[in-house]
């Protein structure tokens, strides 16, 4: 790994070492456990040769008796130690994987919606899951391999050199041979792997896009068409697998063949010394075991090697999402409001997002009082759901500030501040828990009186009563699911549950059917009751009542006032009420 | 019945008859490879062993007290004879393994081509609702995980399992060939080993499982948690969740560490069991030698060498086993997949429909899913250009209805029929591209907004393309975007708003110039603006055309044709608008009740 970014590698190997800080007495007692089983191991060639040069050839049963009991005896402190060692690196592996999977889900929930909106779901979760078991298998394997090896090959070497040192050169003249292919290979054959997976990566889009979509390739006839498309990126996921296999089906079975030149060596260079007696049978037995030993901790060495290059990209990418700072944090000295009665200020509010070239938001200023309705409409792309972000803090503002009872939300601990905000949000997002942890869960302390309250507010008690359990129904089990308007209607419930001073109901209706709107609209009537309340609407009607109304245009206010007041001047609100309503006017006449 | 979620928890069979012989039934094609590759197996495993046999066999030619000969010849000369053979057999070996490696893998790859391919074609003809029931992601972990393990199975677990196979039966024949005495003493310790490996195995699966189930636990926490980040936040879980995560996420460590304890003792275990058989041949061998029986130090030697082989392909099985295990789990999943029954199938003598004018006639049409009947003895008869916009609420049969005039199930009594030709008399391939159908979930493939609006007719020109994206108002926005008709559309068209992916679905609908159109109005609300562009837009698209629409909208309902108000699987009202209106029935109550918000407001 000579490469420029050498330092950079060493300094994220180091960082997931540091994982391991809190148990460092587990990782002596297996380093130790290794050594003491690595050494029995080896000490059995040993005694092999004696049994036959001392016990065998020198006629000496009971060499042969004592021989025969200490290899038993030095096995089973092998056995044992190896337990030891094989289990502590397990655990620590098991240890590590999980402490690294704890600190990436709590740093997640600590990240602001920013770092959301810009990574992707399936990302995340692969490095809770791929990228957290690499790191687990570098510690399982490669941490213990790279120090077994190294032992193994150190202590091979002195006890060969001192048996006889020219027959120990000569037979380990190969390993740098066989060190070298292993690495050769594991490199070159890194990115053929990598290519694989990414064809394979290109497969499963075509059919997750075929799946996805398979209503639209039926109704237009497309099938054929997309089994030639598969059929092609199938063929080439098998040449890029057939590329791959052409390589290491010569090079495992040449890094054998070298091990077997080794052996060949001794064979033929220690048969002829036994023969002019410089060497005794026993030496030659004791030597070709230990090559046998030693070259298959050297084969290993490329994928000690992968499994090392594996690790430390996937530790880069676990440590970039550890490493990005939540940008919105409480302050240091952040307070709690005793009494909140959900007052929202916002003061010629601009915000940018990050990375974005232009204001979402320009200048804005309301004033909501409690029990006050701030309706909000414009296009897709306005500014209206990004107005209603800031006052729950998701973001924070480029200028300006928004006031809670008087108080910079800046200033106000976040936990408080969300408590007292709730949300409709335009997708509803429901839990695969119970119906009542679904209601509950702004609230887990809610009774079940309370939920019930809430449900029957959000006119969403009689569908759960008519669920198979009740509130206590499980959803997503069992093929049990709830209609879209069902789903937003718990929403409400849920936010209705955690009983807000300050409620947003983003766009609650967009996705429901028109037979359920009615039911919606007056669930989220009885939910505006007594508090502070920002709607988001593409209807005119749902704002009607509305205290005040802002007509957002590019990110700023074009319009303001009652409904009376924008119908009376006449501007782009008053042309969206006679473009929406000459429908139902029409109707109106018809039906009377 | 298995439900998609519990293969995983129960025990596999490391063998099913049924499933390994449905997967040697693939491998027939290339019975020549299999059984070359098997040849190999076998060769290279003779070879393999040929090794410490050449070594022993050296040993007592070096050895003075022996002196061995090799093909007549004794000391040096014979030791270089040895070294020669030793270097051929190495030889061999490397390129027997070499060829067996490659052919095997092959083979592997072309069955997983295979499989996959086949699959794939099975999975577009069977019925939608199989890919509805079980989910994209449940299909899809069939055809990446599951033959994942098959190839797996073909390119690292056969050859273990057959070489480690051929080699353990090697071992035992070279061993009884070699001393029989010996041979039985150092078997002695096996059944007492194989004893305490059922055994272990016994608790090995009832670890694993609960390590499986655990992980799985934390993995759909995961996801659902990041998919759900946004709602945790604003209703401040944070400290809630994080307990529950800790709860389960220790509960996959106790889980793996239970495993650790147990799968930690296999290979100590295994390694002392062989170091007792090795003591045992050093002793009774070692007397042996020096005893009157005519056995050899280098015989000594090489059977020390089979016994250090011999208890290593006892612990490579064990993976084997696993791998056999996984394979006929994932080899059930993937024939679950190709024996779906295809329901829809184009009947042997089906004809090309010639192009339509576009009469649809439904002639008493029974028809349901499962056993459940939706619609009851429906008639209704389209004459070419009407448009009829179906009302009713969610259940009423109105789905099943648009379904059955594109086939996509068959009705269960009764016909459908177009310009004369029942449905099902003709090929699905004519019959739809001659349907322009426009779904409620506005699917646009990754590819650019060309691409998506040609799916329809892949032999459209560029400027039937954007004469169909000009009818529908869809040209102005596309120009405006970076790169034009090349445009990237990302996953789900995230990048184009709910209006921009209507619209481009209808200048699809469009591009092949259908005689009917099919369409299930979007139910999201638009902007104002957007929404009058969609209304123009759709008024071209149905323009001399037979329409059938689900309609949401009011302006959609009331420019059709005809009405049809269905309830209950049955049609109860038909008529235009107005008419209905007047007669203040079933269609008059459902509309003051949908519309009674907007109603009273325009009443005001």
């Amino acid at each position: 790994m000579a490469s420029p970014a050498g330092g950079l590698f060493v300094r994220i190997i180091w960082r997931i070492l540091g994982f391991l800080r809190p148990y460092r007495a587990a990782l002596v007692v297996a380093y130790i456990s290794l050594f003491i089983a690595v050494s029995a191991q080896l000490t059995v060639p040993i005694l092999i040769g004696h049994v036959i040069d001392d016990g065998i050839a020198a006629d000496d049963r009971d060499v042969i008796l004592t021989g025969a009991f200490l290899i038993i005896g030095v096995t089973a402190v092998q056995a044992i130690f190896t337990y030891v060692r094989t289990f502590l690196f397990q655990m620590l592996a098991e240890r590590v994987a999980t402490d690294v999977r704890r600190r990436l889900y709590e740093h997640m929930l600590t990240l602001s919606f920013s770092f959301f909106d810009t990574s992707q779901s399936g990302q995340l979760m692969s490095r809770a899951t791929e990228d957290v078991n690499a790191i687990r298998r570098f510690m399982m394997f490669s941490l213990r391999m790279a120090i077994y090896s190294a032992s193994i090959l150190i202590i091979v070497t002195v006890v060969l050199i001192r048996e006889h040192l020219t027959l120990a050169l000569i037979s380990l003249a190969v390993m740098p041979i066989l060190v070298w292919t292993s690495l050769y290979f594991s490199n070159s054959v890194r990115p053929m792997f990598a290519r694989v997976q990414q064809q394979f990566g290109e497969m499963s889009s075509v059919m997750q896009e075929n799946l996805a979509g398979t209503r639209v390739v039926r109704v237009f006839a497309r099938e054929d068409d997309e089994v030639t498309k598969f059929d092609s990126s199938l063929r080439s996921l098998m040449a890029r697998h057939m590329e791959a296999i052409r390589y290491y089906s010569f090079f495992f079975p040449f890094m054998h063949f070298i091990s077997g030149v080794s052996l060949l060596a001794v064979l033929w260079y220690g048969g002829r010394q036994v023969l002019n007696g410089s060497i005794s049978v026993g030496t030659l037995v004791t030597f070709n075991i230990y090559l046998t030993l030693m070259a298959m901790p050297i084969r290993q060495l490329g994928w000690i090697m992968n499994s090392v290059a594996r690790a430390i990209a996937s530790g880069e990418r676990i440590f970039e999402i550890i490493d990005s700072r939540p940008l919105i944090r409480d302050s240091a000295n952040a307070i709690e409001l005793a009494e909140p009665r959900g007052e929202i200020r916002l003061e010629d509010v601009t915000f940018t997002y990050p990375h974005a070239p232009r204001p979402a938001l320009r200048n804005v200023t309301v004033d909501a009082q409690p029990g006050e309705v701030i309706g909000l409409i414009g296009t897709t792309g306005s500014g209206k759901s990004s107005l209603t972000a800031l006052v729950a803090r998701f973001y924070d503002v480029s200028s300006g500030r928004i006031l809670f009872d008087g108080v910079d939300i800046r200033d106000l601990k976040l936990s408080f501040l969300r408590r007292n905000v709730g949300f409709v949000m335009q997708e509803t997002f429901l839990f695969s828990s119970t119906i009542r942890e679904n209601i509950a869960f702004g609230n887990p302390d809610a009774t079940m009186e309370q939920i019930e309250r809430a449900a029957r507010i959000a006119r969403a008690h009689d569908f759960i009563m008519a669920m198979p359990d009740g509130y206590d129904t499980k959803l997503g089990e069992r093929g049990i699911s709830l209609s879209g308007g069902q789903r937003q209607r718990v929403a409400i419930a849920r936010a209705i549950c955690s009983d807000p001073r300050v409620l947003i109901l983003d766009d609650a209706t967009s996705s429901v059917d028109t037979e359920t709107e009615y039911e919606i609209q007056q669930a989220l009537k009885a939910a505006m009751e007594g508090r502070t309340t920002f709607v988001i609407a593409q209807r005119v009607s749902t704002l009607k009542d509305a205290t005040e109304i802002l007509v957002l245009e590019d990110g700023s206010v074009a319009e303001r006032g009652t409904h009376d007041d924008l119908i009376a001047a006449g501007g782009i609100y008053s042309r969206l009420y006679e473009l929406q309503l000459k429908n139902q006017e029409e109707l109106a006449q018809a039906a009377d | 019945m298995r439900t998609a979620a519990d293969p995983d928890d129960l025990l596999g069979k490391a063998y099913d008859s049924r499933v390994a012989g449905r997967l040697i039934g693939h491998v027939r094609p290339y019975r020549a490879e299999a059984w070359l590759a098997l040849f190999l197996i076998v060769a290279t495993t003779a070879l393999d062993l040929a090794v410490p046999y050449l070594f022993g066999l050296a040993v007592d030619i070096v050895n003075r007290e022996e002196g061995r000969s090799y093909f007549g010849r004794t000391g040096s000369s014979a030791l270089d004879l040895i070294a020669i053979s030793f270097l051929v057999v190495i030889a061999l070996r490397f390129i027997g393994r070499n060829r067996e490696l490659f052919i095997m893998s092959r083979l592997g790859q072309k069955i997983v081509y295979d499989l996959r391919s086949s699959m794939f074609r099975h999975i577009q003809k069977v019925g939608i609702r199989y890919i509805d029931r079980r989910g994209v992601g449940s299909v899809m972990s069939r055809l990446q995980n599951d033959v994942s393990v098959i190839d797996q199975l073909f390119t690292d677990g056969l050859i273990e399992i057959l070489s480690q196979f051929a080699i353990l039966i090697g071992i035992i024949i070279l061993m009884w060939v070699t001393n029989a005495k010996l041979a039985m003493l150092a078997f002695a310790v096996l059944p007492f080993m194989i004893v305490l490996m059922i055994f272990w195995r016994r608790r090995a699966i009832v670890t694993y499982r609960q390590t499986r189930i655990t992980i799985a636990r934390v993995n759909g926490f995961l996801a659902e948690n990041i998919a759900g980040v946004r709602v945790i936040q604003s209703f401040t879980r944070e400290p809630i969740n994080r307990s529950q995560f800790r709860e389960i996420n220790d509960d996959n460590l106790d889980a793996n560490i239970s495993a650790a304890k147990l799968s930690a003792l296999l290979f100590p275990f295994v390694t002392f069991v062989e170091a007792l058989a090795t003591a045992l041949v050093l002793f009774v061998g070692g007397r042996m030698v020096l005893g009157s029986d005519a056995f050899t130090v280098g015989e000594l030697v090489f059977f020390v060498a089979l016994i250090g082989r011999f208890y290593e392909p006892i612990n490579h099985l064990s993976q084997g086993y696993n791998t056999m295990q996984a394979a006929m789990a994932a080899g059930e999943r993937i024939f679950d997949i190709l024996d779906i029954d295809i329901e829809i199938q184009d009947k042997p003598d089906a004809v090309v429909l010639p192009r339509i004018k576009g009469h649809v006639e439904f002639d008493h049409v029974r028809f349901g899913y499962d056993d459940k009947e939706i619609l009851h003895d429906v008639s209704l008869d389209v004459a070419p250009g009407e448009s009829i916009a179906f009302v009713g609420e969610t259940g009423a049969g109105k789905t099943s209805m648009i379904n059955l005039i594109s086939r996509f199930y068959d009705v269960w009594d009764g016909a459908i029929r177009i310009d004369g030709y029942d449905v099902r008399d003709v090929t699905q391939q004519s019959l739809r591209s001659q349907l322009g159908v426009v779904l409620q979930d506005t699917f646009l493939f990754a590819g650019t907004i060309r691409e998506n609006i040609r799916f329809a007719r892949p032999d459209a020109s560029d400027e039937e393309i954007v004469e169909a994206a000009k009818a529908v108002g869809a040209h102005d926005f596309i120009m405006k975007l970076n790169g034009g008709y090349d445009a990237e559309v990302h996953e789900r068209g995230a990048t184009l708003s709910v209006g921009q992916r209507q619209l481009l679905s209808f200048a699809r609908a469009l591009i092949a110039d259908p005689r009917i159109i099919i369409l299930d109005e979007a139910t999201s609300s638009v902007d104002t603006e957007t929404e009058l562009v969609i209304q123009a837009a759709l008024r071209r698209l149905l323009a001399g055309r037979t329409s059938f629409i689900i309609a949401h909208r009011l302006s959609t309902i009331r420019e059709s044709s005809r009405v049809v108000v269905m309830d209950q699987g049955r049609i109860v009202e038909v008529g235009t608008h107005d008419e209905l209106l007047e007669r203040r029935g079933i269609y008059y109550n459902l509309y003051t009740m949908q519309f009674r918000s907007e109603h009273a407001e325009a009443a005001d």
